[in-house]
């Protein structure tokens, strides 16, 4: 008999309907403040989705996320603006870029396709880089990107940023994008270009020997991540309406790569725990730190509680469970999509030679 | 026999590895012809490996030619060689521990099961029937080598014997003109390296076209197994022949024993 975990309808249920409906809840009876936090949710969910491409899955350990999503975020709210808009805000702009205006969709499309080109061409040098090497030099572009957009003043209005995008972030927009995402990644993922990635994070030489190409391979998925790091920077700066180099930089980064190594760095759904967490924990602590009352109960001012409480559960993660809350395993994606591209039907057509003791 | 004709598979002229003054290989000669299996034995640090490694261009020779069904592969990359047909195992275990032992066979089987990114993104039938064909195309792998009943298994979760077969499985779905095995016996018992015998022999039947060679220190595999045998030491083949030749070889004799009494007690 079919276990009720595995029925369609139940899958169907846990991860379509019963999300859809707290979604429709928080859209229409929640107010901006927690809308907000809610789509911001959801762009981290794609940027640690994007750093888990890359660092878990392909095992190129890069720390260069913040600076695509910069590209991203300043090429969208360029292209979106309106042009006596750009033309007032920003001194000396180029004609042709203070013309363009774009709408949202063809924006944020082109946004991710300018953070994956750029990744593509400092790919080919970077990624002779292995292991700490390349973490170091993908964390020297995020910031060499910081300094060109604070010194580009013509086009990125230096360190004063950009302000006055319009707000098309918003939750249902965005968590079409981020789905539409998540589901691209899985399906490279499980093809057969997931298949070389995986295998180079396993064994270079044995992937090399088997006919995968290292260089080919690595530079797809560093441009892929990078593509999605464009498009989550995007929504992002039309979340925010206003965006400033000092925003792409450490900060962003390690807040990134806490999130994608607290979910499960191995793992595209562990983005979404990680995400969750690193998202909604400063909200939750943020009454704490300016004290008062909670439930009911005085709280003193505790300066710097968000950070101290953050750290302590990243150690604890880090010891109690070394790969993230979601290890290595998919768990979301895999129950949705598991029958034709992994084993499924693979799996019932051999049922008995697998269920065989061994 | 300067020209390649026909049934020569791999070619190798003069080739030598020289890393930071040291000479590994020295001007080596020698001709692998299609459907028999070669050995290649010799102490350690003989460069064997080193040999093997520039046949399917982990290292590329200093100087040198090396020739593939006539053309030369001296620079060629590694993956460019698998894509071609020459597959091989490594000293020691490289298999993709944390995945599955049908997902590594996958990933040696999907070179020849390809579809566009297109095509993968949207879920068609081209997509879906490749992955299907990977899968059946893997498990008979797997059926053949009689380990199809730990497909769903981790890798590295299996005993060593298994190991090796998943390794030499993995290189199969290459579909492979040349086979190079690198110790395929090494840490294995009696009884494991016998049943290696008896598999490769296997592999052979059912592939006759498939040119294999072996490097290894267990004689009684190599002596068994093999069509033809290449002894080297200290970077030169000193010695060739059929199991009997090599044998009866001084020179290879010498090289395993020394002079002496012992040897000539040996010999004896």
């Amino acid at each position: 008999m079919e276990k009720i975990k595995d029925k369609a309808i139940f899958k169907f249920i846990t991860v379509v309907v019963i999300p859809l409906l707290i979604l429709i809840v928080i859209e229409t009876k929640m107010n901006d403040y927690y809308k907000t936090v809610v789509i911001l949710l959801f762009i981290n969910v794609i940027l640690a989705a994007a750093t888990n491409f890359t660092n878990g899955i392909t095992g190129i350990f890069s720390l260069g996320t913040a600076s695509f999503m910069a590209i991203g975020a300043y090429v969208g709210s360029l292209l979106t603006l309106p042009p006596d808009m750009k033309c007032s805000r920003i001194q000396g702009i180029p004609a042709f870029i203070a013309e363009i205006k774009l709408p949202f969709f063809a924006a944020l499309l082109i946004s991710g396709l300018f953070a994956a080109v750029f990744a593509g061409i400092i790919g080919i040098p970077i990624l002779r880089a292995k292991g700490h090497y390349l973490a170091v030099i993908t964390l020297g572009t995020v910031i060499v990107v910081k300094s060109l957009l604070d010194n580009l003043t013509s086009i990125t209005n230096g360190s004063r940023g950009i302000s006055g995008m319009e707000g098309y972030s918003t939750l249902p927009v965005t968590v079409l994008v981020t789905v539409l995402s998540l589901y691209v990644m899985y399906r490279i993922k499980t093809s057969s270009l997931g298949r070389g990635m995986i295998a180079l994070k396993n064994d270079e030489d044995a992937a090399e020997s088997l006919g995968i190409s290292r260089f080919r391979v690595r530079l797809f998925s560093f441009m892929i991540s990078a593509f999605f790091a464009g498009i989550g920077g995007c929504l992002w700066a039309h979340l925010q309406r206003s965006i400033a180099p000092s925003m792409f930089y450490l900060t962003e980064t390690f807040m990134i790569l806490e999130m994608s190594v607290l979910g499960g760095m191995e793992s595209l759904s562990g983005a979404i725990p990680g995400a969750a967490i690193i998202t909604f924990f400063p909200y939750l602590l943020s009454d704490f730190s300016t004290g008062g009352e909670i439930f009911g109960i005085k709280v003193p001012k505790i300066n710097g509680i968000t950070n101290i409480v953050m750290s302590v559960l990243f150690i604890l993660v880090m010891i109690f469970r070394k790969g993230g809350i979601f290890r290595e395993n998919d768990y979301i994606f895999d129950a949705m999509f598991s029958p034709d591209t992994y084993s499924g039907l693979f799996k019932k057509e051999h049922d008995d030679v697998l269920k065989k003791d061994v | 026999m300067a020209e390649s004709n026909n049934s020569t598979l791999i070619k190798i002229e003069d080739v030598s590895a020289v890393f930071q003054g040291i000479t590994a290989v020295d001007n080596v000669r020698f001709t692998l012809e299609k459907g028999k299996i070669y050995g290649l034995i010799g102490t350690n640090g003989a460069g064997k490996s080193t040999l093997l490694n520039m046949i399917s261009g982990n290292i590329h020779p200093t100087s040198g030619r090396i020739l593939y069904k006539g053309k030369e592969i001296n620079r060629s990359s590694s993956h460019t060689l698998a894509e071609k047909g020459i597959a091989r195992t490594f000293q020691n275990l490289r298999l993709f521990g944390k995945e599955t032992v049908i997902e590594n066979v996958k990933v040696a089987g999907q070179g020849k099961f390809r579809y566009s990114v297109l095509q993968m993104l949207f879920n068609t039938k081209t997509y879906r029937n490749a992955e299907k064909k990977l899968n059946r195309n893997s498990f008979d792998i797997l059926r053949n080598l009689d380990i199809e009943k730990y497909a769903e298994r981790r890798a590295d979760s299996l005993p060593y014997g298994i190991q090796r077969k998943t390794e030499i499985a993995r290189c199969l779905a290459l579909n492979p003109n040349l086979l190079l095995l690198d110790e395929p016996a090494a840490g294995m018992n009696p009884k494991e390296s016998a049943q290696l015998v008896k598999d490769i022999r296997e592999v052979h039947k059912k592939n006759p076209e498939m040119t294999i060679l072996i490097i290894e220190h267990d004689m009684k595999v190599v002596m068994s197994l093999c069509d033809y045998i290449y002894t080297m030491a200290s970077g030169k083949i000193i010695d060739e022949g059929t199991p009997e030749e090599i044998q009866n070889s001084e020179k290879v004799i010498e090289l395993y024993l020394g002079h002496g009494k012992y040897a000539e007690s040996k010999r004896a």
